[in-house]
């Protein structure tokens, strides 16, 4: 069988550590020493074994821990005096616009915005001085009432989440996508694209206006649901906790899938980072599980390659993942 | 009947079929074998075997293929021993017709591999654990984690194998439940 009889599993294992150690992580690689760790793998079928297992485990850290380096600088600005008085404290890092029009022309008249906008990956926490706290996803535009005493936000695009001290004189209002969404104390997630405005409930209430213009009762949501709203309709679905808080990874830099589609998982790579992912026809339905850091667009390509077998090609710009 | 396959197969049929079964492999041992310490050669012993064999044909069910390969080394040794207590090598039977085929060893990241990774990373040695993170999580060379951790970079290599070995027994040897 194997040389166990001088050589112990554990002293092979060890062996084997150092050679993966040697090759993955070191820093020069010659094929001197290529050819040393080929005459030892040779030696035995035991030291294969034990060089595939090591090596194995090394990926695995490898790419496990490749997810967990800090995120990236997660800025956080505290907006001293926004609310009630709205002072404006623009962080450098802003960029102040005026006069978005994308909200709605009735929201275009009275209060002067204050504007806040968050580059294609990046993030911004705002945090105000009732307390309450607001972070921005990726691409995002999102505008303050600048009016005293008044708590009104404007989600003109993109996705935020809200956390709202209450305080029931004065009702912390978003608007978005001709929508009011009145907070009555809560945690609640406002993603806003081309039409249709997503409102996902954590904690407490809201309640979220019909169209402007349309007489219609306000939808009450509660914790756990998920309101869906285009022009002309609102659904409410039911969803556990725990795939609310997945939506909400991007708050620490990760993205989270659940039988996830290929093409979904595209799409949401593509809300993060300049580099297109494309999954070609026959791969789109494909679905992928897992974490992955937002900004890490080639771990998410590697693991989609090895985990559905696919080929990736990468052009000027683009990746595109097929059969 | 199998099928004989190239050193390349042979070393993914080895990952995707044989070693997401050292957990059940070493519990058996363990189960059955008194002296703890043998353990891990009598895996090994097991991998060998089953390659060797799976270099002329690849088994069609590799779990009943392994623990079969399993009890044949334990009446081996207690052959050997001159002792053989037929009926602590019975639960084979159960292991081998196991249903639950092993999935492939996925490189999916999920929540839950994050958190075993994070456990498995707390059990190293504190030195091991710094030098395995300064490495994968900080992107170090050897020579930066040596001048950071104030030691050689011979150190810094033993530091990571040493903690490599780890990491592959709680990877591979114990159940991620």
């Amino acid at each position: 069988m194997s040389d166990a009889a001088e050589n112990s599993a554990h002293d092979i294992q060890m062996a084997a550590s150092r050679w993966v150690i040697a090759r993955r992580a070191g820093e020069a690689w010659n094929a001197d020493d290529q050819a040393r760790l080929d005459s030892w793998l040779d030696q035995s079928t035991a030291h294969r074994v034990a060089f595939w297992r090591a090596d194995q485990a090394w990926n695995r850290t490898f790419r496990v821990a490749a997810l967990k380096g800090a995120p990236p600088a997660f800025s956080s600005r505290n907006l001293a005096g926004m609310f009630p008085v709205m002072a404006l404290r623009v962080a450098a890092s802003l960029v102040v616009i005026a006069g978005l029009g994308a909200a709605g022309a009735y929201l275009m008249r009275g209060p002067e915005y204050a504007t806040y906008r968050t580059p294609i990956g990046g993030r911004e926490t705002l945090r105000l001085s009732d307390g309450s706290q607001i972070e921005l996803n990726t691409n995002t535009v999102l505008r303050f009432s600048r009016r005293a005493g008044q708590r009104e936000v404007i989600l003109d695009r993109g996705e935020a989440y809200f956390q709202v001290k209450h305080d029931a004189a004065h009702p912390f209002v978003v608007l978005a996508d001709g929508r009011r969404i009145t907070d009555i104390g809560t945690k609640f997630l406002v993603r806003g694209e081309s039409g249709r405005l997503e409102v996902a409930l954590l904690e407490g209430r809201v309640l979220l206006s019909a169209p402007h213009g349309i007489d219609a009762p306000s939808a009450d949501l509660t914790a756990g649901t998920v309101a869906i709203a285009t022009a002309s309709d609102t659904s409410i679905t039911k969803r556990p906790l725990q795939s609310l808080r997945d939506a909400l990874s991007w708050r620490d830099g990760m993205l989270v899938f659940h039988h996830t589609t290929l093409a979904a998982a595209c799409a949401e790579f593509n809300r993060y980072n300049s580099t297109r992912l494309i999954a070609g026809p026959e791969a789109a339905t494909l679905t992928i599980d897992g974490t992955f850091r937002a900004n890490d667009v080639e771990a998410f390509t590697e693991t989609a390659e090895d985990v559905l077998r696919l080929h990736a090609t990468r052009e000027d710009g683009k990746t595109i993942l097929s059969r | 009947m199998g099928f004989a396959v190239s050193a390349d197969a042979l070393q993914a049929w080895f990952l995707r079929e044989v070693l997401p079964l050292e957990a059940a492999l070493t519990g058996y041992f363990r189960r059955n074998w008194r002296n703890e310490s043998d353990v891990r050669d009598l895996v090994q012993d097991v991998y060998v075997h089953v390659c060797d064999a799976a270099r002329r044909e690849v088994p069609l069910n590799t779990r009943a293929f392994v623990f079969t390969t399993a009890r044949n080394i334990l009446i081996d040794r207690f052959r050997n021993r001159q002792v053989v207590p037929i009926e602590t090598v019975g639960d084979v039977e159960a292991l081998a017709a196991a249903s639950e085929i092993p999935g492939p060893d996925r490189a999916v990241i999920s929540r839950d591999e994050l958190r075993r990774l994070q456990a498995a990373l707390d059990r190293l040695a504190p030195r091991c654990r710094e030098a395995v993170l300064l490495k994968q999580l900080e992107g170090l060379s050897r020579r930066e984690i040596a001048s950071r951790m104030g030691i050689s970079e011979e150190t810094v290599k033993e530091y990571l194998a040493i903690g490599l070995f780890t990491l592959s027994d709680i990877f591979f040897g114990e159940d991620s439940k």
